[in-house]
């Protein structure tokens, strides 16, 4: 048994319990008479069962402890522990973001992410964080809208168009 | 010739001043977004697709190509003057090219670098060039079966050899063939698995989930452990060329990357990442009495690796153009700009658009040399741009990442479906699963079904249809190869 308890074992869960939703909701796809021979619940099958066999190999494989080492990269120190605050906080932003386009435009939508990120992780500066996160918005914003001839909400921007 | 023909009527196009704008500011993006990490070259094409409503199909096609082709350039800056890649293609280069920078000649490795993607890349070209039209005369024979096969031994290799566990690199591709199974299915039209939620209806976007695992996973990632303090960048002098005792190291891993990487990323069998590590293996046995420099900065493998990666990047055009069959994220994203001006890639192609598949084709040549015009005196630049403070380079990267999902699909829901798979790319790389198993299984995972399903209708069921064709039989072995392959060598070194 491993020391401690692995996060791992919550992806396993996940997806044997993808694997079981497949599995439970195939035999309710309508299957055509057309296509009474391999039809559309073939592959959904072969699917769900492969998510169940992989989620127990790998729980087997998790509780013997043996786990695969995190992905490195440049800008990760694999030595810290989870920063699980400032994740969370880009989630978070993320999804306020993604809410708050309709209601007050993607421009300030935008700002709102990006200075959000940049404080969540280690920003300082507030006057430099707002004019740049406010610059590079409405930046992209205009070059979207004017240049390429996206349709992005504008909000209090929406006149100029 | 008819193809030469065609081809010199493509570079003529392929010159225009419209045309070679496009490519020019395709591969400053692509060299650009490569270097920088944490966004790749399948997000700023996802990013850029909203182009193909306002701009002709040439034009947004060719700046696409040179987008591919400089993120391969790029990522190799990345690897050698900090210790890590930029893009996932580059990792093998990290290995000595670091070493080489560590010891002073950063210079020489960015330059063997620069020169190996540029021969490679044109030679690389020039075969897309040449098998193109055979390929695609040959493929129109091709039937369901062996089109099965084809997904089939892109599984087995891209979840088999990617990553330090196999059993997580299959993990990571079922993930993706469920992430496909969701939305309509194309042959009885009915929605499945959408689990009530109305986005998901029409399946999710490879915009969507490449953005999701490879953009936001990343920036949630980076969130969780960010290394702080500054970032390390060893200085470098300018690079103008490549003394020629280092010449003469490197032509030689230049022309065997390039014929490692060109067959293999022209069959569906992983992309650029397997075939750097292939090139980095054989420069390491080929080595002979140099071998004990690998590990401490051999030239040869930053040559091989780079050059390998280039050849991929041409070989995948080929089952992209002419079977309709994308084998990279990024080729995925450049297939879904094809379909949004209407053009369907595949064997027909070559008949039905040919000038524009040969001003593709040339403006790849021409984005090679400005490439390396572009790379070997802006070395400096792309250093300064590596030393952007990390909260602003990922507030950078999440903002495009919106961006890029909302232009293209214009649906808050879509930006909500974006964050949840982007919750889901921090958790496998958390954990060590490989990300590229997961984004081909959700493109090919519906090819597979698609072609599994009509090869055992015309069958009527029998499962030995599936192996009737000698093309099938051969990629069911390499698959087999594929997979039990690693697993002796595996277990050989272990007993060493």
């Amino acid at each position: 048994m491993p020391k401690h308890f692995s996060g791992e074992l919550l992806l396993a869960v996940l997806l044997a319990a993808a694997g079981g939703y497949v599995l439970v909701r195939t035999p309710a796809i309508v299957v055509p008479p057309s296509a009474a021979v391999a039809g559309p619940r073939l592959f959904p099958y072969l699917v769900g069962g492969l998510l169940v066999l992989i989620a127990v190999l790998l729980a087997v494989q998790v509780l013997r402890g043996r786990a695969a080492p995190p992905e490195e990269g440049e800008d990760v120190d694999p030595s810290r522990r989870t920063d699980w605050r400032a994740m969370l906080v880009v989630i978070v932003l993320f999804a306020a973001h993604a809410l708050l386009i309709e209601p007050i435009g993607w421009p300030l939508a935008a700002t709102v992410l990006f200075a959000g990120t940049a404080a969540a992780l280690g920003a300082r500066r507030w006057p430099v964080i707002l004019v740049s996160s406010f610059a590079l918005a409405i930046g992209l914003w205009a070059v979207f809208v004017f240049g390429l001839g996206a349709y992005l909400p504008g909000g209090p921007f929406q006149m100029w168009t | 010739m008819g193809s030469l023909d065609l081809l010199l009527d493509g570079f003529a196009s392929a010159l225009s001043a419209q045309n070679l704008l496009f490519a020019f500011i395709g591969v400053l993006l692509g060299t650009l977004v490569g270097v920088l990490p944490g966004i790749g070259p399948a997000m700023t094409v996802a990013l850029l697709l909203p182009i193909t409503f306002t701009v002709p199909p040439a034009a947004a096609l060719i700046m696409f190509a040179g987008i591919y082709y400089g993120g391969m350039y790029g990522g190799s800056t990345t690897s050698i003057l900090l210790n890590t890649p930029g893009e996932s293609a580059s990792v093998v280069t990290a290995l000595e090219g670091n070493k080489m920078a560590k010891a002073g000649r950063g210079a020489q490795a960015l330059a063997t670098a620069a020169l190996g993607s540029f021969v490679a890349g044109t030679i690389g070209t020039l075969l897309l060039s040449l098998v193109a039209v055979p390929v695609a005369t040959w493929a129109t024979s091709l039937t369901s079966a062996d089109y099965f096969a084809l997904t089939a031994l892109a599984f087995c290799t891209v979840a088999a050899m990617l990553g330090n566990s196999p059993l997580r690199g299959v993990a990571s591709l079922a993930v993706g063939l469920y992430l496909g199974l969701i939305g309509i299915d194309k042959i009885t039209g009915q929605s499945r698995f959408a689990m009530g939620i109305d986005e998901l209806n029409r399946g999710i976007p490879v915009v969507i989930a490449a953005v999701g695992l490879f953009a936001v996973g990343e920036s949630i990632y980076v969130a969780s452990r960010l290394r702080h303090g500054p970032v390390n960048v060893i200085p470098v002098s300018r690079t103008w060329g490549l003394p020629k005792a280092d010449l003469k190291r490197s032509w030689k891993p230049w022309l065997r990357g390039t014929f490692i990487g060109f067959p293999i990323g022209a069959v569906p069998a992983g992309g650029a990442d397997v075939t750097t590590f292939l090139s980095y293996a054989t420069e390491k046995k080929l080595a002979g009495k140099r071998g004990n420099e690998f590990g401490k900065g051999a030239i040869e493998g930053v040559a091989g690796p780079e050059a390998a990666n280039n050849a991929a990047a041409a070989g995948v055009l080929v089952p992209l153009l002419t079977l309709g069959l994308p084998t990279s994220a990024t080729a995925a994203v450049m297939l879904a700009a094809f379909t949004s001006y209407g053009i369907q890639p595949g064997p027909l192609l070559f008949d039905t658009k040919p000038e524009l598949v040969w001003a593709l084709i040339a403006s790849l040549y021409l984005g090679n040399v400005l490439l390396l015009v572009l790379n070997l005196p802006l070395a400096g630049v792309w250093v300064k741009l590596l030393r952007i403070p990390r909260p602003y380079l990922y507030g950078g990267i999440l903002l495009c990442a919106s961006l890029g999902a909302f232009a293209s699909s214009q649906s808050v829901a879509g930006l909500l479906v974006l964050v949840v798979i982007g919750a889901l790319g921090f958790a496998m790389r958390r954990y060590g699963w490989p990300i590229a198993p997961a984004v081909l299984g959700l493109i090919l995972g519906p090819v597979a079904e698609e072609n599994l399903r009509k090869a055992l209708q015309i069958s009527q069921g029998d499962a030995g249809a599936l192996l009737s064709s000698t093309f099938s039989k051969i990629m069911f072995t390499l698959a087999l190869l594929a997979i039990f392959l690693p697993l002796i060598l595996r277990r050989r070194t272990r007993s060493d």
